[in-house]
């Protein structure tokens, strides 16, 4: 795997989480908070949906943390991805029920995960440019993974 | 507005026709709602053409809708491309029966067309992926475990919280291939059993293969004219199109407890047409996977929350029971050639309503009908288009 430090990345979803710097804090996603009605969602937007003001957004670093709300294991992919491979949806604290990938560290057996287990952010690649340069994204793991 | 009336369906079989451009499968659909009303070309005022993947998947990106209306013979009338993923067809609908319901023109026609085999499958699982949000496909979201797992459908979810097993969602795909075997439009014709269904392939737990609509090529199209000329234009026996519910999805918050888009879209629908849930005889739903029909049945209006699987069980929605639904075989079984889906869906309800559904023909002399389609995934977690629409003898 790449040098997670090395500036030659590029992200899947640019702006949408912290990309891998010299700083070591964790990383997290970058979505927006509604300074009148706080609501919260991922990725950001300007208009605030739920009270659809249009100058109350601001932008927030959140999901560090989340929890599996729900998960399969999908046995066809896309183009860029391969199967198999999991789909999740994750409850980040703030608010949001996002959808993610899961880390590679984690075996694809349905086994590995559980409903409403804690998870923790990492970004990862998911696959390489034409001129290998790796394309980083979010997604989760469990927490006691990092611990280790 | 003026009442409308469909006097002619006509459509493409759904399957894997490599010999066949998007054209060529639009034109047959055409020509065969053409014939179906005693109409030519020339007596077409206004086309609304839908379509999804063509662009991606053909590099026909514009003007998709004039291509296939000109290798028809229909040109020099307004052509409006219409774009709205699974939903395109009953959105194409609705354009034709808003511009005849407003007095603009006389005869309309809504074409849906799709040509989705074109010799690479993850090409066309990529392209079907692209009816998403941007953010969703370019994180790989695949659509069979979107079903299984997104918040707003949750089929795993129901599961555990109804009971629900993997055997009730088989029954809903060996009810939908019957229908299916005996429909000379259908892409698969084979009867199934929950055997067959369990044992087939997982494509992302709890869905397998035979629970999932493959992809087709298709289409379908359907010409409206006003219910009170429809004696005049056409000799056929006029269905009244009761209402053309169209909504987009809104963004959902977790368990905001807010109602469900296919419920809005319905109860819309009802109230146009003055009916209600026990009034409707014949019903095709958007059932991408086969399971997700039983939780269409709540969300329309025919049972109680996690009830759908008795519905199944006392042979109500069969072809033989009091409220048949997805007559056709249904996405998994008919077919589901995206852009097409919704008209396929008119053209066996018409079918229907006439008595002229041959084989699958049902027995409870309907005289209401609705087709549920919708289509595309939304970062606010709602489909991005959701259509019902009901049609009167």
């Amino acid at each position: 795997m790449s040098d997670p430090s090395n500036n030659d990345h590029v992200a899947l979803l640019p702006g949408a989480y912290s990309m891998p710097g010299t700083t070591g804090e964790a990383p997290h996603l970058i979505g927006s908070r509604c300074r009148a009605c706080k609501a919260t969602v991922f990725p950001k937007m300007a208009v605030c949906p739920a009270c659809r003001a249009a100058d109350t957004m601001e932008e927030t670093a959140m999901g560090r943390q989340g929890r599996l709300y729900n998960f399969t294991i999908a046995h066809v992919a896309p183009q860029g991805f391969e199967a198999p491979y999991f789909q999740a949806f994750v409850d980040i604290p703030e608010g949001p029920r996002i959808f993610s990938l899961i880390s590679a560290d984690v075996p694809v057996e349905a086994g590995a995960l559980e409903d409403g287990m804690a998870l923790e952010l990492v970004i990862e690649p998911v696959r390489a440019t034409a001129d290998n340069r790796p394309i980083l994204t979010y997604k989760y793991r469990p927490a006691d993974v990092a611990g280790g | 507005m003026r009442d409308v009336a469909i006097v002619g369906v006509g459509a493409h079989p759904a399957g894997k026709f490599p010999e066949k451009a998007l054209k060529d499968l639009g034109r047959e659909a055409i020509w065969n709602a053409l014939r179906d009303a005693g109409l030519g070309p020339d007596d077409i005022q206004t086309a609304y053409v839908g379509n999804s993947l063509g662009g991606l998947l053909t590099g026909q990106e514009g003007i998709r809708g004039q291509v296939v209306l000109q290798e028809a013979g229909l040109g020099g009338i307004p052509v409006i491309n219409v774009e709205n993923a699974c939903a395109s067809a009953a959105t194409a609908l609705r354009g034709a029966w808003l511009e005849v319901a407003s007095g603009l023109v006389d005869v309309a026609i809504a074409v849906g067309v799709e040509k989705m085999f074109v010799g690479d499958l993850a090409r066309s699982i990529s392209a079907l992926a692209a009816d998403s949000e941007l953010e969703l496909s370019q994180m790989g979201m695949q659509f069979s475990a979107s079903y299984a797992i997104h918040p707003k459908i949750n089929l795993k979810g129901r599961m555990a919280q109804y009971g629900w097993t993997s055997e009730d969602f088989a029954n809903v795909a060996v009810k939908n291939a019957h229908n299916g075997s005996l429909n000379p439009y259908a892409q698969h014709r084979r009867e199934l059993t929950v055997e067959d269904v369990l044992g087939s392939r997982m494509i992302a737990d709890p869905l397998t293969l035979y629970m999932c609509s493959s992809i087709a090529d298709g289409a379908a199209a359907a010409i409206l004219c006003p219910l009170d000329m429809a004696e005049r234009i056409s000799e056929r026996p006029p269905i009244k199109v009761a209402a053309c519910a169209l909504r987009s999805g809104v963004y959902r918050f977790p368990d905001d407890g807010a109602e469900d888009s296919v419920t809005l879209t319905a109860k819309e629908a009802y109230e146009k047409a003055g009916i209600g849930p026990e009034d409707v005889d014949v019903v095709e739903v958007h059932d991408a996977m086969a399971p997700a029909e039983l939780m269409i049945y709540e969300r329309l209006g025919f049972c109680g929350p996690g009830e759908g699987p008795k519905l199944i069980d006392d042979g109500v929605t069969t072809l033989g029971g009091s409220k048949p639904v997805n007559p056709s075989g249904g996405l998994c079984a008919r077919g589901h050639p995206v852009g097409a889906t919704g008209l396929l869906q008119i053209a066996e309800l018409v079918w229907q309503l006439r008595g002229e559904a041959g084989e699958r023909q049902i027995t409870n002399s309907p005289k209401v009908a609705m087709a549920q389609n919708q289509g595309g995934l939304m970062l606010g977690q709602d489909s991005a288009a959701y259509a019902v629409t009901l049609l009167q003898q």
